[in-house]
């Protein structure tokens, strides 16, 4: 798997390398315009790229699976003598890799934004003091990318195996996509229901309580412990059933 | 001599679409097998299904007495008839990606290849013609000491001074304990290295056998005899 890994690496390097440049550069450029844009723009420009950041490396995770399952590549790829786990896991692993790297360098680059900014020494201040809050946001951000790209995985690989046909079969697996998305919401929500005990992390109330600055409307981040639990088991549950799949049943 | 290959009443359907109707082959280790037909009369699927990268619908493929799989992906040397490299790869890249994941990788024999098929390994992939990257593909897959090659349409496009290289380069490197199944339909060109030849149609096998046995027993080239099968 390691080895999976230093060749996606290779092969993604110099992107990652051109999209840390001009995401700094672009950051450097908004710090000049602090005194020229209107107040706390530049900032938001900064906090918008942070989010196209995000969506971006979200949807270069998905499409890193997409072009071995639908691609010629993958003639390459599942011809390899490697497990099936290997190869969703290999693929998981870089785009945790992607999203650590180019989250933390917008978040970081946001927040020398944000020190540049004029009159923002108490939102500075805050963040600051509530260090582990922005952990708890980078990890909670964390794990809902690993699950949208197992749930991607799962989705393309069932759609490839349904359906030989290329257009159709990206097509289906955004509709398998979608419609197991909504079956987990609604099992999460009627297993809410049944089993209202939640376990209350507050990484926002002394913010919410302490700062005029910070308008939150929450001050605590309830997770439900029945739906976490149901939640973990199906996600794990379908990043096995696409190991079993690829080694399995794949046609490409 | 052990069977490399046994696929027994192989059926592959796409939908309403019968891509193979029943395969029954058999490969001796040591032998080369010509996989003959035209244009979609299921050589591709066949040998897609042998390399472990599609599922027949029934009946059973056996490589070396395995199903396809892990082992089978370790001991199969596979060259499919479409660029399959990364496009970020060069030469070199490519040589240690095969070095890396097949146990079985001669880098030495690789080098010797480079050479003969005279390819830079700091060449990029995409800079590489049709012709150059095919020979690639070859050296790639020659290099490895695999016990059956399944190489699918070596020769297409490939202009002849090229093609007679590529032959000449899969002839050096057969060794006497490994076994290939080449499919092709420029027979003309390729038909000296067969022991055995099978002539595949609308999914059906409607011609096998010893490839020198069909000659004499027909008195035609095996090219010839393709051409009269097919008229």
């Amino acid at each position: 798997m390691l080895k999976l890994i230093k060749y996606e690496l290779a092969g993604r390097y110099k992107y990652y390398l051109g999209f840390s440049i001009a995401l700094i550069l672009l950051n450097i450029y908004l710090i000049t315009k602090n005194n020229t844009w209107s107040h706390g723009l530049p900032f938001v420009v900064s906090f918008m790229a942070g989010f196209a950041c995000f969506v971006a490396v979200l949807i270069s995770g998905v499409m890193l699976y997409q072009r071995d399952m639908y691609g010629d590549t993958g003639y390459l790829l599942f011809t390899l003598p490697q497990r099936g786990y290997a190869i969703a896991f290999s693929k998981l692993i870089i785009s945790i890799i992607e999203f650590t790297l180019f989250i933390t360098l917008s978040g970081v680059m946001a927040f020398i934004n944000l020190l540049y900014m004029h009159e923002a020494k108490a939102l500075i201040d805050t963040i600051l003091q509530y260090k582990i809050s922005v952990l708890y946001t980078f990890i909670f951000a964390l794990l809902t990318f690993i699950a949208v790209l197992v749930l991607s995985y799962f989705s393309l690989t069932i759609s490839k195996i349904a359906f030989y046909n290329k257009k159709y079969g990206k097509i289906l697996s955004l509709v398998v996509f979608l419609l197991i998305s909504y079956i987990i919401g609604k099992a999460s929500g009627f297993l809410i229901n049944l089993f209202p005990y939640n376990l209350n992390i507050s990484p926002f109330s002394g913010i919410a309580q302490r700062s005029g600055a910070v308008a939150l409307s929450f001050a605590v981040l309830p997770i439900n412990i029945a739906s976490t639990i149901f939640q973990t088991l199906v996600y794990i549950g379908l990043f096995t059933l696409t190991s079993y799949l690829i080694d399995k049943k794949i046609d490409l | 001599m052990g069977l490399i290959l046994k696929a027994t009443n192989l059926i592959k359907n796409y939908y309403s679409k019968k891509a193979l109707k029943g395969i029954n082959i058999e490969l001796e280790e040591g032998k080369i097998l010509g996989l003959l037909g035209p244009n979609g009369s299921g050589k591709t699927t066949f040998m897609k299904i042998a390399a472990g990268i599609l599922r027949p619908t029934s009946g059973e493929i056996l490589i070396d007495g395995q199903k396809p799989g892990i082992y089978t992906k370790s001991i199969v040397s596979y060259l499919p008839d479409i660029n399959y490299l990364y496009k970020w790869m060069r030469v070199r890249d490519a040589i240690n990606f095969f070095k890396d994941f097949y146990v079985d990788f001669d880098l030495e024999k690789s080098k010797r290849l480079l050479d003969f098929m005279k390819l830079d390994e700091n060449d990029k992939v995409t800079s590489l013609s049709k012709g150059m990257l095919e020979k690639l593909h070859l050296t790639l897959v020659l290099s490895r000491n695999a016990k059956l090659y399944i190489f699918d349409e070596p020769l297409g496009g490939i202009d002849p001074n090229t093609r007679e290289k590529i032959i000449d380069a899969i002839i050096d490197n057969i060794r006497e304990d490994s076994s290939m199944i080449i499919s092709t339909h420029l027979v003309r060109d390729i038909e000296r290295l067969f022991d055995d030849v099978a002539f595949i149609s609308d999914g059906n096998i409607i011609l096998k056998g010893n490839a020198e046995e069909l000659r004499t027993e027909k008195g035609k080239s095996i090219d010839e005899i393709l051409r009269e099968v097919y008229a």
